[in-house]
């Protein structure tokens, strides 16, 4: 099994029709970041300028996350699983509470969730039907993504592809890109709690 | 005729079938046997019970809280008194649907109550219906991490988190498995990477990154869940294969018919592995939930070359 490393220059073009071509001023708030990077350094790859935009925004969600942390109870080791279900709700309590408004695309850029899209249908483009099936058999149907709800702890959490995983943009380990109908969700690997995510991305199945 | 590692498996195990079809009778009957089940711990055993070998028992996919995850726990207790083993491995799924603080003691704590108050230890790894904070949760033995290893004498274990094999934690695998001076390095993880089950199959793509690191750093063993059946899958690349998935949970018949994969399965009751390594060799038992050996054989560990370091 060959390894697809998406095409920078694809990737480039992708871009381009979602988001380089939009100036400051027309670009939608979540993605004005994305414009002013690109405004202030117009010479830039817009890939990587759209990358390093989602990494910062990425970094603003874990600082934020270790700032309410740091004034609850750790979730540390414990072997009272009600001391554990407390702190992990008190902790998606707290981030819920601060990110109030939040909405799809505060923290994955237009022109990112464009490339993974791209990504995504590739990948499944080169499946065989099997393999299609098999990660489509767990995914959570019927529910719509909602930014600050948590992921039913009821529900798989369907298993994202590895070698999807390797041609999606990085996130710190544990923040993950998850599956909920034919969307791509990004979640809190603690709190399991839905931090952004982008409509329609699988294929029907 | 040469013994091969295959040829001393296979014969270790009609031998052994035969023992065991001897020593089905007596059983030592549960105390808590329930109407219509026919619970025992099997009376003699294929595994040599070394003084300090390194014991363990391999389960997976029981987080049900149901009748059968009682009884396999009930069964890993019985066989204790045979076989002191000291831990247990957990292939993931260790909660299936709510993962509150009454389903850790309906799904975990009651079931496995006796072996946790004797001292046992569990090392679990997450599967596909695991909420990730599980690895908070100090009975499974995983200090906060989705992949960790842990050490046992001569044997390191290596817990993978497939359920989301991130390229971080392929670059994890590849740096500590070189670096490993173990003799025996063990990988589990929920997904197979290879499985004749019909309902999910092999992981190729897991099989596609960690294989070749497996294949180059000396790993023998690899155990795995996610199928909800028992399998021992035909050496692959000189490595072998379990799958024990069926501790609680059963796919009845999922095992694809003549799959040339397979070198045992068991699809029609519940299951549970005991395993024993002793020096360079690892003995293994398959029991099913009536308490009938249903496998068992001697894996020899193979003649490892120097490691070959990753190049990049």
């Amino acid at each position: 099994m060959t390894v697809h490393f998406p095409s920078l220059a694809r990737m480039g073009i992708v871009f381009a029709l979602l988001g380089h071509g939009a100036a400051a001023q027309t670009a939608p708030r979540a993605d004005q970041g994305v414009a002013k990077r690109q405004g202030e350094n117009p010479n830039a790859n817009p890939e990587a300028t759209a990358l390093a935009e989602f990494q910062q925004r990425l970094q603003g969600y874990l600082d934020l996350r270790a700032q309410l942390s740091g004034k609850l109870k750790p979730l540390s080791p414990t072997a009272d699983s009600a001391e554990l279900a407390a702190r992990q709700d008190t902790l998606a309590a707290a981030i819920r509470d601060a990110r109030k408004g939040a909405k799809p695309g505060d923290i994955i850029p237009t022109p990112v969730s464009g490339q993974i899209r791209h990504a995504v249908v590739e990948d499944f483009q080169r499946r065989n039907p099997d393999t299609k099936r098999a990660v489509f058999s767990e995914v959570p149907e019927g529910v719509r993504p909602v930014i600050n709800r948590t992921m039913p702890d009821t529900a798989a959490l369907a298993t994202v592809p590895a070698l999807l995983l390797n041609n999606l943009p990085r996130l710190p380990d544990n923040l993950q890109y998850r599956f909920m109908g034919r969307h791509v969700i990004l979640m809190d690997g603690d709190t399991r709690l839905i931090v952004d995510y982008i409509l329609n991305v699988l294929p029907p199945h | 005729m040469p013994v091969t590692r295959r040829t001393l498996l296979s014969l270790t195990g009609q031998c052994l079938a035969a023992a065991a079809a001897e020593s089905l009778f007596p059983f030592r009957v549960s105390a808590q046997r329930l109407p219509g089940d026919h619970i025992a711990a099997p009376a003699a055993s294929a595994l040599p019970n070394v003084k300090d070998s390194i014991k363990f028992a391999v389960i997976g996919d029981t987080g049900t809280g149901g009748r059968e995850q009682y009884q396999i726990g009930k069964l890993l207790n019985d066989v204790r008194a045979r076989f002191p083993y000291g831990f247990v491995t957990m292939m993931g799924d260790n909660m299936y649907g709510g993962q509150g603080p009454s389903d850790f003691v309906r799904k975990f704590e009651t079931p496995y109550k006796p072996i946790l108050d004797a001292g046992v230890s569990f090392y679990a790894t997450l599967g596909n219906h695991d909420d990730p904070a599980q690895r908070f949760y100090k009975p499974f033995n995983m200090d906060g991490k989705r992949y960790y290893s842990f050490r046992k004498g001569d044997v390191e274990f290596f817990v993978l988190d497939s359920t989301y094999m991130a390229p971080i934690q392929v670059a994890w695998l590849k740096d500590v498995l070189p670096k490993s001076n173990a003799k025996w390095k063990i990988p589990y993880m929920h997904h197979p990477i290879y499985s004749s089950g019909e309902k999910h199959g092999s992981e190729e793509d897991l099989r596609a990154l960690i294989e070749p690191l497996f294949r180059d750093n000396g790993v023998d063993v690899v155990f795995a869940g996610h199928e909800h059946f028992y399998e021992r899958v035909k050496p692959q690349k000189g490595i072998f294969y379990f799958t024990e998935g069926g501790s609680a949970k059963l796919r009845e018949g999922n095992i694809r018919v003549g799959s040339a994969m397979t070198e045992k399965g068991f699809d029609t009751d519940n299951s549970f592995m005991l395993v024993e390594i002793d020096k360079d060799q690892m003995f293994f038992e398959t029991i099913s939930r009536t308490g009938k050996v249903i496998d068992s054989g001697i894996v020899p560990r193979r003649e490892v070359a120097p490691a070959i370091k990753a190049t990049n």
